[in-house]
């Protein structure tokens, strides 16, 4: 047949594996959105058994040691602790669902504004910092050294990494605090400012402290995965053909790293979880680790509930993402088989 | 066709080991050695770490008191090294309690196979995505529980990345000729495990060993920072730092001193631990 | 194969510059602060549409020359000398003109066809990252498919669907050609093909082979094939460039090299090559070892191996001496011994050939249909064979035959799905008393191909050997430790040694003892001399026919080789996708070959 009618031919075969690939991601998200389902389940279980198997009851918890029998009377009555636990369950997750997660005991008002509030004054804007930062820079940085690696930059580059990546967070965060912020004055360090450029402004050392240890680690795995890539024979061949550094750099080196990445830019979102906790004490800012932080003390079982069930919602849903793109960009995953050995 | 490369041991200062020079390796070492004596030697402090002295509180630097006093009037540098003690054990036995479990689990994963290391690959994948830091504050917070509460804690949830390092590596040994040799000529399984597989791991244990000292030192400080896991007064450097943060204008000695050591104590575990990992990678690489 | 392109490079009436012309390219290592050489002052010159090869062992250099004709050298090697590509000098180029030469004067295919395509890539996008239009722009999506297609079909690959295919999809013969249509994807004058053809089959190294041959006409490319298989060089090139140590030893055109070779390590090399016609009492093989860079000796590097060796050859460096026309050799004795060289050379054409040994006796395994299938996949689909005490059977296929499957079924490592295996009297199966499997185990045991990871390498040799006896009896450990290292050929004194210290060879050596110290019936070997240089086979075969005699062991013989088949074993059974084709005496099924494909096994086998 002619080449054109071949050509043809071709074309409608890529349409159909097309078509195939795109049903097989779809069938993936579903299955991967059922499974984090699933899961949500059994840590909501686990969150609900085991805030309600605390010493006493939760009504101990709320009137305080010494309360009288007769005020935790009133307390189980008027939050039906005495229901049946999966009956209490029950309620509480069809609430849930309507995006009401109950009643803060200390702050008096709904759980979910509370939250919300504390996601989107401060939490979700310094993550989106941090994050954008940590991997643009750590990224790069990891290139570089990658491409320089064993020369003096790269060394160097090494040492420093090792450093930011280990120090602990809130040893770094009251080093930066106290230099930039109390001594010499540079930004602000306490609480969340007024709104708008005043926020990011207080939130610049808070970022910073944050991105230090991400950009840290960013770079030293990007710098390990792109050597990697760079002594292989793909790499040797593609410079022996002659192709275009720069097509080099899209097709081999990031191409080939897109995985690794992809699942490091997922775990950096999960770690700045951890870390909101230490940077909004050190900074006292009003975010949603200061939030889980202040509730715990205070007993504040609505609020311990919300925040771990938002936190679990979005640990599920980085996973997926990265699960969902890590089968978009390799082919392997993708075609179902696995590399020849 | 393989046999012996004709280029030569460029490959050693290659990405891996050349890349961190040996100066830093022996600085790392000279810090741990040093808070290992701490550890050893408590005695070495010039006071009593716990005796207070309401009057003496808050003081700068003197002679009688190196680095001051805190607000308590206790001896800062004294306390400093009486926390050498919980600083260095508290991760050594986490690390050496998830090493141990990992690696015996992984192993037997790796080398099994089917549906054993497809029920534990399920369970460690579920665990993995869980920071354990973050559910250690929240059930330690809750419950009020103590120490051992977050060791436990951090422990199981710091289980699954080191399992899937071993179980990797007892993946790819399991084929090895080697091992099948063993096999062949009629070896014990547990034989195997112990005399062919783990002495090819010991690099690697140690490494790892290592680097979970370094997670762990982060984590329980952080803890104590938070001012949980450890009691009240404990010369522990992260609860030093969570109780004189307050006073820190008056006396900021009393809070970076345990800061300046714990970054130290951190940095230097994760060097010794990568330069072990890299050497662990390098010769597995040249197979 | 000679063709009329063949051009005489002395002559100075060439109408053409040559393609490549190298002149004293030395590639030095720098090893704890000082230089290594790896190679040393290589001269080469390539004809356009010339296809020469430069063959050598392992630790001759010549991968590294590859690689600094591309000046794609890795880090920590620098490179000396001039690179002349068509007429032009390259030397002193910075990294942004090489980069232009790179695929338009010069390209590059390897050794590993998966590893050199990108796993991310479809096989036609990669293609098309270095296709550009007439004004040099990259193509538009039509026309960039058309030109794909094409150049898919330049190297015999017609269905176009594999440009839409990644190379995980595709065999390893086709990545070859995917690979090689894009090393050529524009024209260059050269091509160098380092070990194309190593990790393929023996039917696809012949298309490859052929594929790079019709482009020399088709395209003008010339074509650098380095190798270690003489065969192959043969079979492609016309003119031949030796290594070894780093130096070219010698250099002819492949006729002349194979009929009067002028220095002692080519003959060596030729008479070592086990030939496939007929089988030889001993193979000729070469004592000693290449030495490592660094530690090579300051006169002649072949010395210390070469029976013709004189004092003067320990003197003074020698030169490359011109002994003939376009033939050159680093040999001051060629004129003295080129009877005898030409001697060793054609002697395993002369040797007559040797009957087997075997006497049939009681069978020691027996299969009957056995069949071992992974999901939906036939690994070995019903085999019936037999392995008599005392004999040589060999088990001969390409990739995917099933061979090494139906040898794990042999030794117990792999059970068959159904069908039955018997060793020893015993029926293999998962549940078998401990007295049964002991049995299995003292009467069939294994030695596996790669010797660099057939040995713990944490473990010394003297401690991999005693876990072995120790399962027989744990008493006199050190002393039955000794007797094997004997048994095969190696000093006692090794059993404190670690892998890492000992050569290939030696290690194969070390794994054949293992697998004597349960005194088995009958030893299972797996490609054992695969992995190994051609001089280093020839001892390894040799020392088996030496413990056939000794012990009266049998074998079981895994091979693609069929040269190996010839001279090691006394039957054979062909396989092919899991299934045995045809069994015989192993004279009688390759000298008259039944099957089809055993008769395309043994025409595509490179002959000299």
């Amino acid at each position: 047949m002619s080449l054109a009618a071949a050509g043809a031919d071709a074309l409608d075969h890529r349409r159909a594996v097309r078509w195939s690939e795109v049903r097989l991601i779809a069938t993936v998200i579903a299955k991967r959105l059922l499974a984090g389902v699933v899961v949500l389940f059994i840590v909501t279980v686990l969150i609900f058994l085991f805030i309600h198997a605390a010493p006493g009851g939760p009504e101990v918890a709320i009137a305080g040691l010494d309360a009288t029998p007769e005020q935790l009377a009133a307390i189980r009555e008027l939050y039906r602790l005495d229901d049946p636990l999966p009956v209490q369950y029950w309620t509480y997750i069809s609430s849930a669902l309507t995006g009401d997660l109950g009643t803060s005991f200390m702050l008096r008002e709904p759980v979910a504004d509370a939250i919300g509030r504390a996601l989107s004054g401060v939490t979700i804007p310094l993550i989106i910092i941090t994050w954008t930062t940590a991997l643009v820079f750590g990224v790069s940085l990891g290139y570089i050294s990658a491409r320089k690696r064993g020369q003096l930059l790269d060394r160097a580059i090494v040492g420093i990494t090792v450093v930011g990546a280990t120090a602990p967070m809130f040893a770094t965060g009251l080093l930066i605090s106290t230099v930039f912020g109390v001594q010499l004055r540079w930004f602000p360090f306490f609480g969340s400012g007024s709104g708008g450029l005043d926020t990011l402004y207080h939130l610049v050392l808070p970022a910073l402290t944050m991105v230090i240890v991400m950009l840290a680690s960013t770079t030293r795995i990007s710098r390990v995965r792109f050597a990697q890539v760079l002594e292989e024979d793909q790499y040797a061949f593609a410079k022996a053909r002659g192709v275009s550094p720069r097509a080099i750099f899209g097709r081999i080196i990031f191409r080939n790293s897109a995985v690794q990445l992809i699942t490091w830019a997922g775990s950096v979102i999960v770690g700045l979880m951890t870390g909101l906790i230490i940077v909004e004490q050190i900074y006292s800012l009003p975010g949603i680790g200061s939030l889980l932080i202040t509730a715990i003390g205070s007993r504040d079982i609505p609020m311990i509930q919300g925040i771990t069930l938002v936190i679990a919602v979005a640990i599920v849903l980085v996973t997926i993402i990265v699960d969902v793109l890590c089968i978009i960009v390799d082919p392997r995953i993708r075609r179902g088989m696995e590399a020849d050995a | 066709m393989t046999a012996t490369s004709v280029i030569p041991a460029v490959r050693r200062t290659r990405w891996g080991v050349g890349s961190l020079p040996p100066v830093t390796v022996t600085i790392a070492l000279v810090i741990l050695a040093g808070v290992i004596v701490m550890v050893l030697f408590p005695g070495i402090a010039p006071l009593d770490p716990d005796r207070i002295d309401a009057a003496a509180a808050l003081q700068g630097p003197s002679a009688a008191h190196w680095l001051g006093t805190d607000e308590l009037g206790r001896d800062v540098l004294s306390r400093v090294i009486a926390g050498a003690r919980t600083a260095f054990l508290a991760p050594l036995g986490l690390a050496t309690g998830i090493v141990a479990l990992s690696l015996t689990i992984g192993l037997i994963a790796g080398y099994a196979g089917g549906w054993v290391d497809t029920f534990i690959g399920r369970i460690v994948d579920v665990l993995y995505a869980v920071p354990a830091l973050l559910v250690a504050i929240v059930v330690v917070g809750v419950t009020g529980g103590g120490f051992v509460m977050a060791i436990v804690i951090l422990t199981i949830f710091g289980l699954p990345s080191s399992t899937r390092l071993f179980r990797a590596a007892a993946m790819e040994r399991v084929r090895l000729p080697y091992i099948e040799a063993a096999r062949t000529v009629g070896t014990s399984p547990v034989r195997i495990l112990f005399t062919q597989m783990l002495p090819t791991l010991r690099p690697l244990i140690v490494a790892t060993l290592f680097l979970q000292f370094t997670y762990g030192l982060i984590e329980v400080s952080t803890l104590s920072f938070l001012g949980l896991g450890v009691p009240p007064g404990a010369s522990d450097w992260g609860r030093m730092m969570f109780e004189n943060r307050a006073s820190i204008s008056a006396n900021a000695w009393a809070t970076i001193a345990p800061g300046v050591l714990l970054v130290l104590l951190a940095v230097s575990t994760n060097v010794v631990g990568d330069w072990l990992y890299n050497r662990y990678e390098a010769k597995e690489r040249q197979r | 194969m000679t063709t009329a392109i063949t051009m005489t490079t002395t002559t100075t009436t060439t109408i053409a510059p040559p393609a490549l012309e190298v002149r004293g390219l030395t590639v030095t290592a720098q090893r704890d602060g000082h230089p290594v050489p790896i190679t040393e002052d290589l001269d080469l010159t390539v004809a356009p549409g010339e296809a020469v090869a430069i063959v050598g062992e392992s630790g001759s250099g010549k991968s590294v020359t590859a690689k600094a004709l591309m000046r794609l050298l890795p880090m920590g090697l620098t490179v000396d000398g001039a690179v002349h590509l068509g007429g032009r000098d390259t030397t002193g180029f910075t990294e942004r003109r090489m980069r232009r030469l790179r695929g338009t004067e010069i390209s590059m295919v390897m050794q590993d066809p998966f590893t050199m395509l990108n796993p991310m890539e479809t096989c036609g996008a990669q293609l098309a990252a270095t296709l550009t239009g007439p004004d040099g722009r990259r193509l538009s999506g039509a026309r960039r498919r058309e030109e794909v297609i094409r150049r898919l079909a330049e190297v015999g690959i017609t269905d176009p669907a594999v440009a839409d295919k990644y190379p995980f999809e595709l065999s390893g013969g086709m990545r070859q050609r995917v690979g090689i249509a894009a090393a050529i994807s524009r024209n260059p004058r050269v091509i160098i093909a380092d070990e194309p053809t190593t990790a393929l089959d023996v039917t696809t190294q012949k298309e490859i082979l052929d594929l790079l041959n019709s482009l020399r006409t088709t395209h003008r490319i010339a074509v650098v094939l380095i190798t270690h298989d003489l065969g192959v060089a043969f079979s492609l090139c016309d003119r031949v460039y030796v290594m070894y140590a780093g130096q070219i030893v010698e250099t002819a055109d492949a006729s002349t090299l194979m009929d009067q070779p002028k220095h002692p390590y080519t003959a060596s090399l030729l008479a070592a090559d086990p030939p496939i016609d007929r089988r030889v009492e001993k193979l000729a093989s070469i004592p000693g070892s290449v030495p490592p860079p660094g530690r090579r000796p300051a006169a002649c590097r072949f010395a210390p191996r070469c029976e013709w060796a004189v004092d003067a050859c320990r003197e003074r460096p020698i030169e490359l001496l011109q002994v003939g026309e376009d033939h050159a050799a680093r040999c001051i004795r060629f004129a003295e011994i080129g009877d005898g060289l030409q001697a060793l050379a054609m002697a395993r054409r002369d040797q007559p050939h040797t009957g087997s040994l075997a006497v049939p006796a009681a069978p020691v395994i027996t299969t009957r249909d056995a069949r071992r299938v992974y999901g939906a996949k036939v690994a070995v689909a019903g085999a019936t064979i037999e392995v008599r005490r005392g004999e040589s059977v060999g088990i001969v296929g390409e990739s995917g035959s099933g061979k090494t499957t139906l040898a794990r079924m042999l030794v117990g490592l792999t059970l068959p799905s159904s069908g039955s295996v018997q060793v020893g009297g015993v029926e293999l199966s998962s549940r078998l008393s401990r007295a049964d499997r002991d049995r299995v185990r003292s009467t069939v045991q294994m030695a596996f191909q790669d010797p660099s990871s057939t040995l713990n390498p944490s473990r010394s040799v003297g401690s991999t050997l005693r876990e072995a006896l120790r399962l027989v009896s744990l008493e006199k450990l050190d002393e039955r430790t000794a007797e094997l290292l004997e048994l095969v050929g190696l000093p006692p004194d090794y059993a404190k040694r670690m892998p890492a210290q000992l050569s290939g060879g030696e290690r194969q050596r070390v794994a054949i003892a293992r697998g004597l110290a349960r005194d088995p019936d009958v030893l299972v070997c797996d490609e054992v001399v695969s992995a190994l240089d051609v001089s280093v086979q020839a001892h390894i075969l040799n020392l088996l026919r030496d413990l056939q005699t000794k012990l009266g062991i049998g074998y079981v013989f895994i091979t693609h080789d069929l040269a190996v088949v010839r001279q090691i074993t006394d039957r054979v059974y062909v396989m092919r996708r899991g299934e045995i084709v045809e069994s015989g005496p192993t004279d009688q099924v390759l000298d008259e070959p039944r099957d089809d494909y055993t008769r395309s096994l043994l025409a595509s086998v490179p002959r000299h």
